[in-house]
């Protein structure tokens, strides 16, 4: 729960990533396509020649009221080896930075979610991304090879 | 028995030798009592002898035994070490050294060493040593002179790193192609041309040290059989063939638990017990061969055995108890069924032995196989034998491949499948079947396949590919058509493994990122041309 938080506003509401996953962010018009891709598994990126899987972010949380996107602002996220992108449209990002989350935090988990911030704005949802991660691999498997 | 290839190994590990003999003999000029040091030389002399008497470099392995005869003496105490006793074993140590640089050089091992060999004998029988002259030729030159040795040891995963920055290099050169379409200058076109030569130049050489031939990999198996056999009391006898091809030590290593995997189920479950084997009028001892043959870049190792075949009917019956649908069971083609055995958990034996039988194996095999962008076909003879075809790249990472779109995705062929590339009427192809060589192979649009729309246009491209392993008839041709919008340049693409979260896509080997950034997925053609057809 402690450490810098990257803030996504959604039409679903506010959601955080710890800074220290983030890599990047890029931005495209258009989503390299992925075979197989399904549910909110949305394409594939390159990011320092690396092959990163996306994910559209309000479909993992079960937000699918976003008008069709223009463009897509994917947030890198790379821990141990593992790399995932997070697509979220033309959301708009900030922070919160760690001295402000004191006694703010509960362990409230959802789906994808492993805590909530009580911020001044309204309460932000910390993403699990790695149960994310771990969705987007089981969408991905397909069935024997016979 | 042709022993050149192992020239190299033979001077590497002699050179060590040599330098420990010298550090060793000099330890005990100053601490004669020191037992550790006669056993590390010891083991040193039995080593150059045993390495040189293989190699047929005879003056060598002898001058080795009188030295190791006379240190077996030193060790139990019968002779005293004396400084007189390691100059003589160092002058010999010269005379070996000097022996050994012949070695290097091709040069024949013409030093007489016969009143060297005499004095190591007298002083190993204890009688005064007679100070002996070394042969001129094995006289230190002058000063002493301090030589490197022209073979140097490396951890192998240092390769690994040299690999993976070429491919860092070839995608940092396939960006710079790119620049070149949009440029005017002459002299960067120049430059980006000499820098992909020396690319090339890098990655061959790498590429080149990084092979080892499946000799290596399959030098351990008569032993893994041997000790199979004993297990199981069975007469088996392994035969290899083409085992001088070379791979990439990657694929190398990664090849050894599935050819071990393999063989252990042919001994275990394929062939018969001699009993058995006498009452078909089978021959003893059983028959497991090694075949290994180079198609285009690829190596096709079959393991064969002439055991009792696999029983379609248990598989079959095992897969409905595993929960595979009694409709799906029925449809099968025959090589499908024979790849049930690939299942997790399925295993037709009918009992757990130590050796094999509780289903856990061949799907791994299979997993790995593929993991180096290999695929796994099974041919079998019920009461005959079976035949486990492996077909597996060469070498890792540097695929030639040919860009081809479909739907507007840009997708990557490997040009090992490619028989044939042909422009055609969009009409021509909605058959379903186009004419090649005499006969109709099936064709299936990529685009369907992957479920992107696609466009009408007049002309599409026809790509005719061995789908090997999608059509039945394991091990020969196979020949299908894909349908894609265009095609365009034929690249050397660095292909990553596809790792988690992609780990498991259908219809994908690999993936690669162009010049420009965009990630394209290498097809893997058998997969895609099977599900299509399946589908049909």
């Amino acid at each position: 729960m402690e450490g810098d938080k990257l803030v996504i506003t959604l039409g679903a509401g506010r959601f955080a990533l710890d800074t220290k996953a983030v890599a990047g962010i890029i931005e495209l018009e258009r989503l390299p396509f992925l075979p197989g891709r399904s549910g909110f598994v949305t394409g594939i990126v390159s990011f320092r020649n690396e092959p990163v899987t996306v994910i559209d972010l309000s479909g993992a949380l079960g937000d699918f009221t976003d008008a069709p996107k223009t463009g897509h602002k994917v947030i890198i996220l790379s821990s141990k080896g593992r790399l995932l992108g997070i697509d979220i449209g033309s959301a708009q990002v900030s922070f919160i930075w760690d001295e402000e989350l004191k006694g703010r935090t509960t362990d409230e988990k959802g789906l994808y979610t492993s805590g909530r911030i009580y911020a001044a704005e309204g309460p932000v949802d910390i993403i699990d991304w790695q149960a994310i991660f771990n969705e987007t691999t089981r969408l991905l498997t397909t069935e024997d090879h016979v | 028995m042709d022993v050149s290839k192992y020239k190299t190994l033979y001077l590497q590990e002699t050179g060590e030798h040599i330098s420990g003999i010298e550090t060793g003999l000099l330890a005990l000029e100053k601490n004669a009592g020191d037992s550790s040091v006669l056993d590390n030389l010891f083991r040193h002399y039995h080593s150059i002898k045993g390495m040189s008497a293989s190699m047929g470099y005879e003056p060598i392995a002898l001058l080795s035994h009188a030295e190791e005869d006379l240190l077996d003496k030193m060790r139990s105490g019968k002779i005293a070490i004396s400084e007189e006793v390691t100059s003589a074993l160092l002058k010999c140590l010269d005379a070996t050294k000097a022996l050994f640089e012949r070695v290097k050089a091709d040069e024949p091992l013409d030093i007489d060493i016969s009143p060297l060999v005499a004095s190591l004998k007298s002083a190993a029988e204890g009688r005064p040593e007679r100070p002996v002259q070394p042969p001129t030729a094995a006289q230190p030159e002058g000063e002493h002179s301090l030589r490197l040795s022209s073979v140097m040891k490396v951890e192998g995963r240092l390769f690994d790193d040299l690999l993976a920055t070429v491919g860092d290099l070839f995608m940092t050169l396939s960006s710079f192609k790119s620049l070149t379409h949009g440029s005017r200058s002459v002299e960067f076109k120049n430059g980006v041309h000499q820098l992909g030569k020396s690319v090339n130049s890098l990655h061959d050489t790498i590429i080149f040290a990084r092979m080892l031939p499946l000799e290596d990999l399959a030098a351990g198996l008569p032993r893994v059989v041997r000790d199979l056999a004993k297990e199981t009391g069975k007469e088996v006898a392994l035969t290899t063939e083409g085992m001088d091809i070379s791979l990439d030590r990657t694929i190398l290593e990664g090849l050894g638990s599935p050819l071990v995997h393999i063989i252990r189920n042919a001994v275990d479950h394929g062939i018969e017990g001699p009993d058995e084997r006498k009452v078909a009028g089978k021959p003893l001892p059983a028959s497991v061969h090694i075949r290994a043959n180079v198609k285009k870049d690829r190596v096709v190792i079959e393991v064969s055995d002439d055991g009792r075949g696999i029983d379609r009917e248990k598989l079959k019956a095992k897969a409905l108890s595993k929960g595979v649908s009694a409709a799906r069971v029925e449809s099968m083609t025959d090589g499908e069924v024979l790849k049930l055995i690939c299942l997790p958990g399925l295993s037709t034996a009918e009992t757990v032995t130590s050796i094999s039988g509780r289903g856990v194996g061949m799907d791994v095999v299979k997993d790995a196989v593929e993991s180096f962008g290999g695929s796994l076909e099974i041919e079998s003879k019920r009461y005959l034998g079976t035949k486990i075809i492996l077909e597996m790249p060469r070498t890792s990472s540097i695929t030639k491949a040919l860009l081809v779109e479909a739907g507007g995705e840009q997708f990557l062929v490997p040009i090992s499948r490619i028989e044939k590339v042909v422009e055609l009427d969009s009409g021509a192809l909605e058959y379903g079947f186009y004419e090649y060589a005499g006969r109709d192979i099936p064709i299936v649009s990529l685009a369907g396949c992957l479920g992107i729309r696609q466009e009408a246009r007049p002309r599409r491209t026809l790509i005719v590919l061995d789908a090997r392993g999608t059509l039945g008839g394991a091990g020969t041709k196979s020949l299908a058509g894909l349908v894609v919008d265009d095609f365009s340049d034929e690249i050397d693409a660095y292909v990553k493994p596809l790792l988690p979260p992609i780990s498991k896509l259908r219809g994908a080997s690999g993936i690669t990122v162009l010049g420009d950034g965009r990630p394209v997925f290498l097809l893997d053609v058998p997969q895609i041309i099977s599900k299509a057809l399946k589908g049909s």
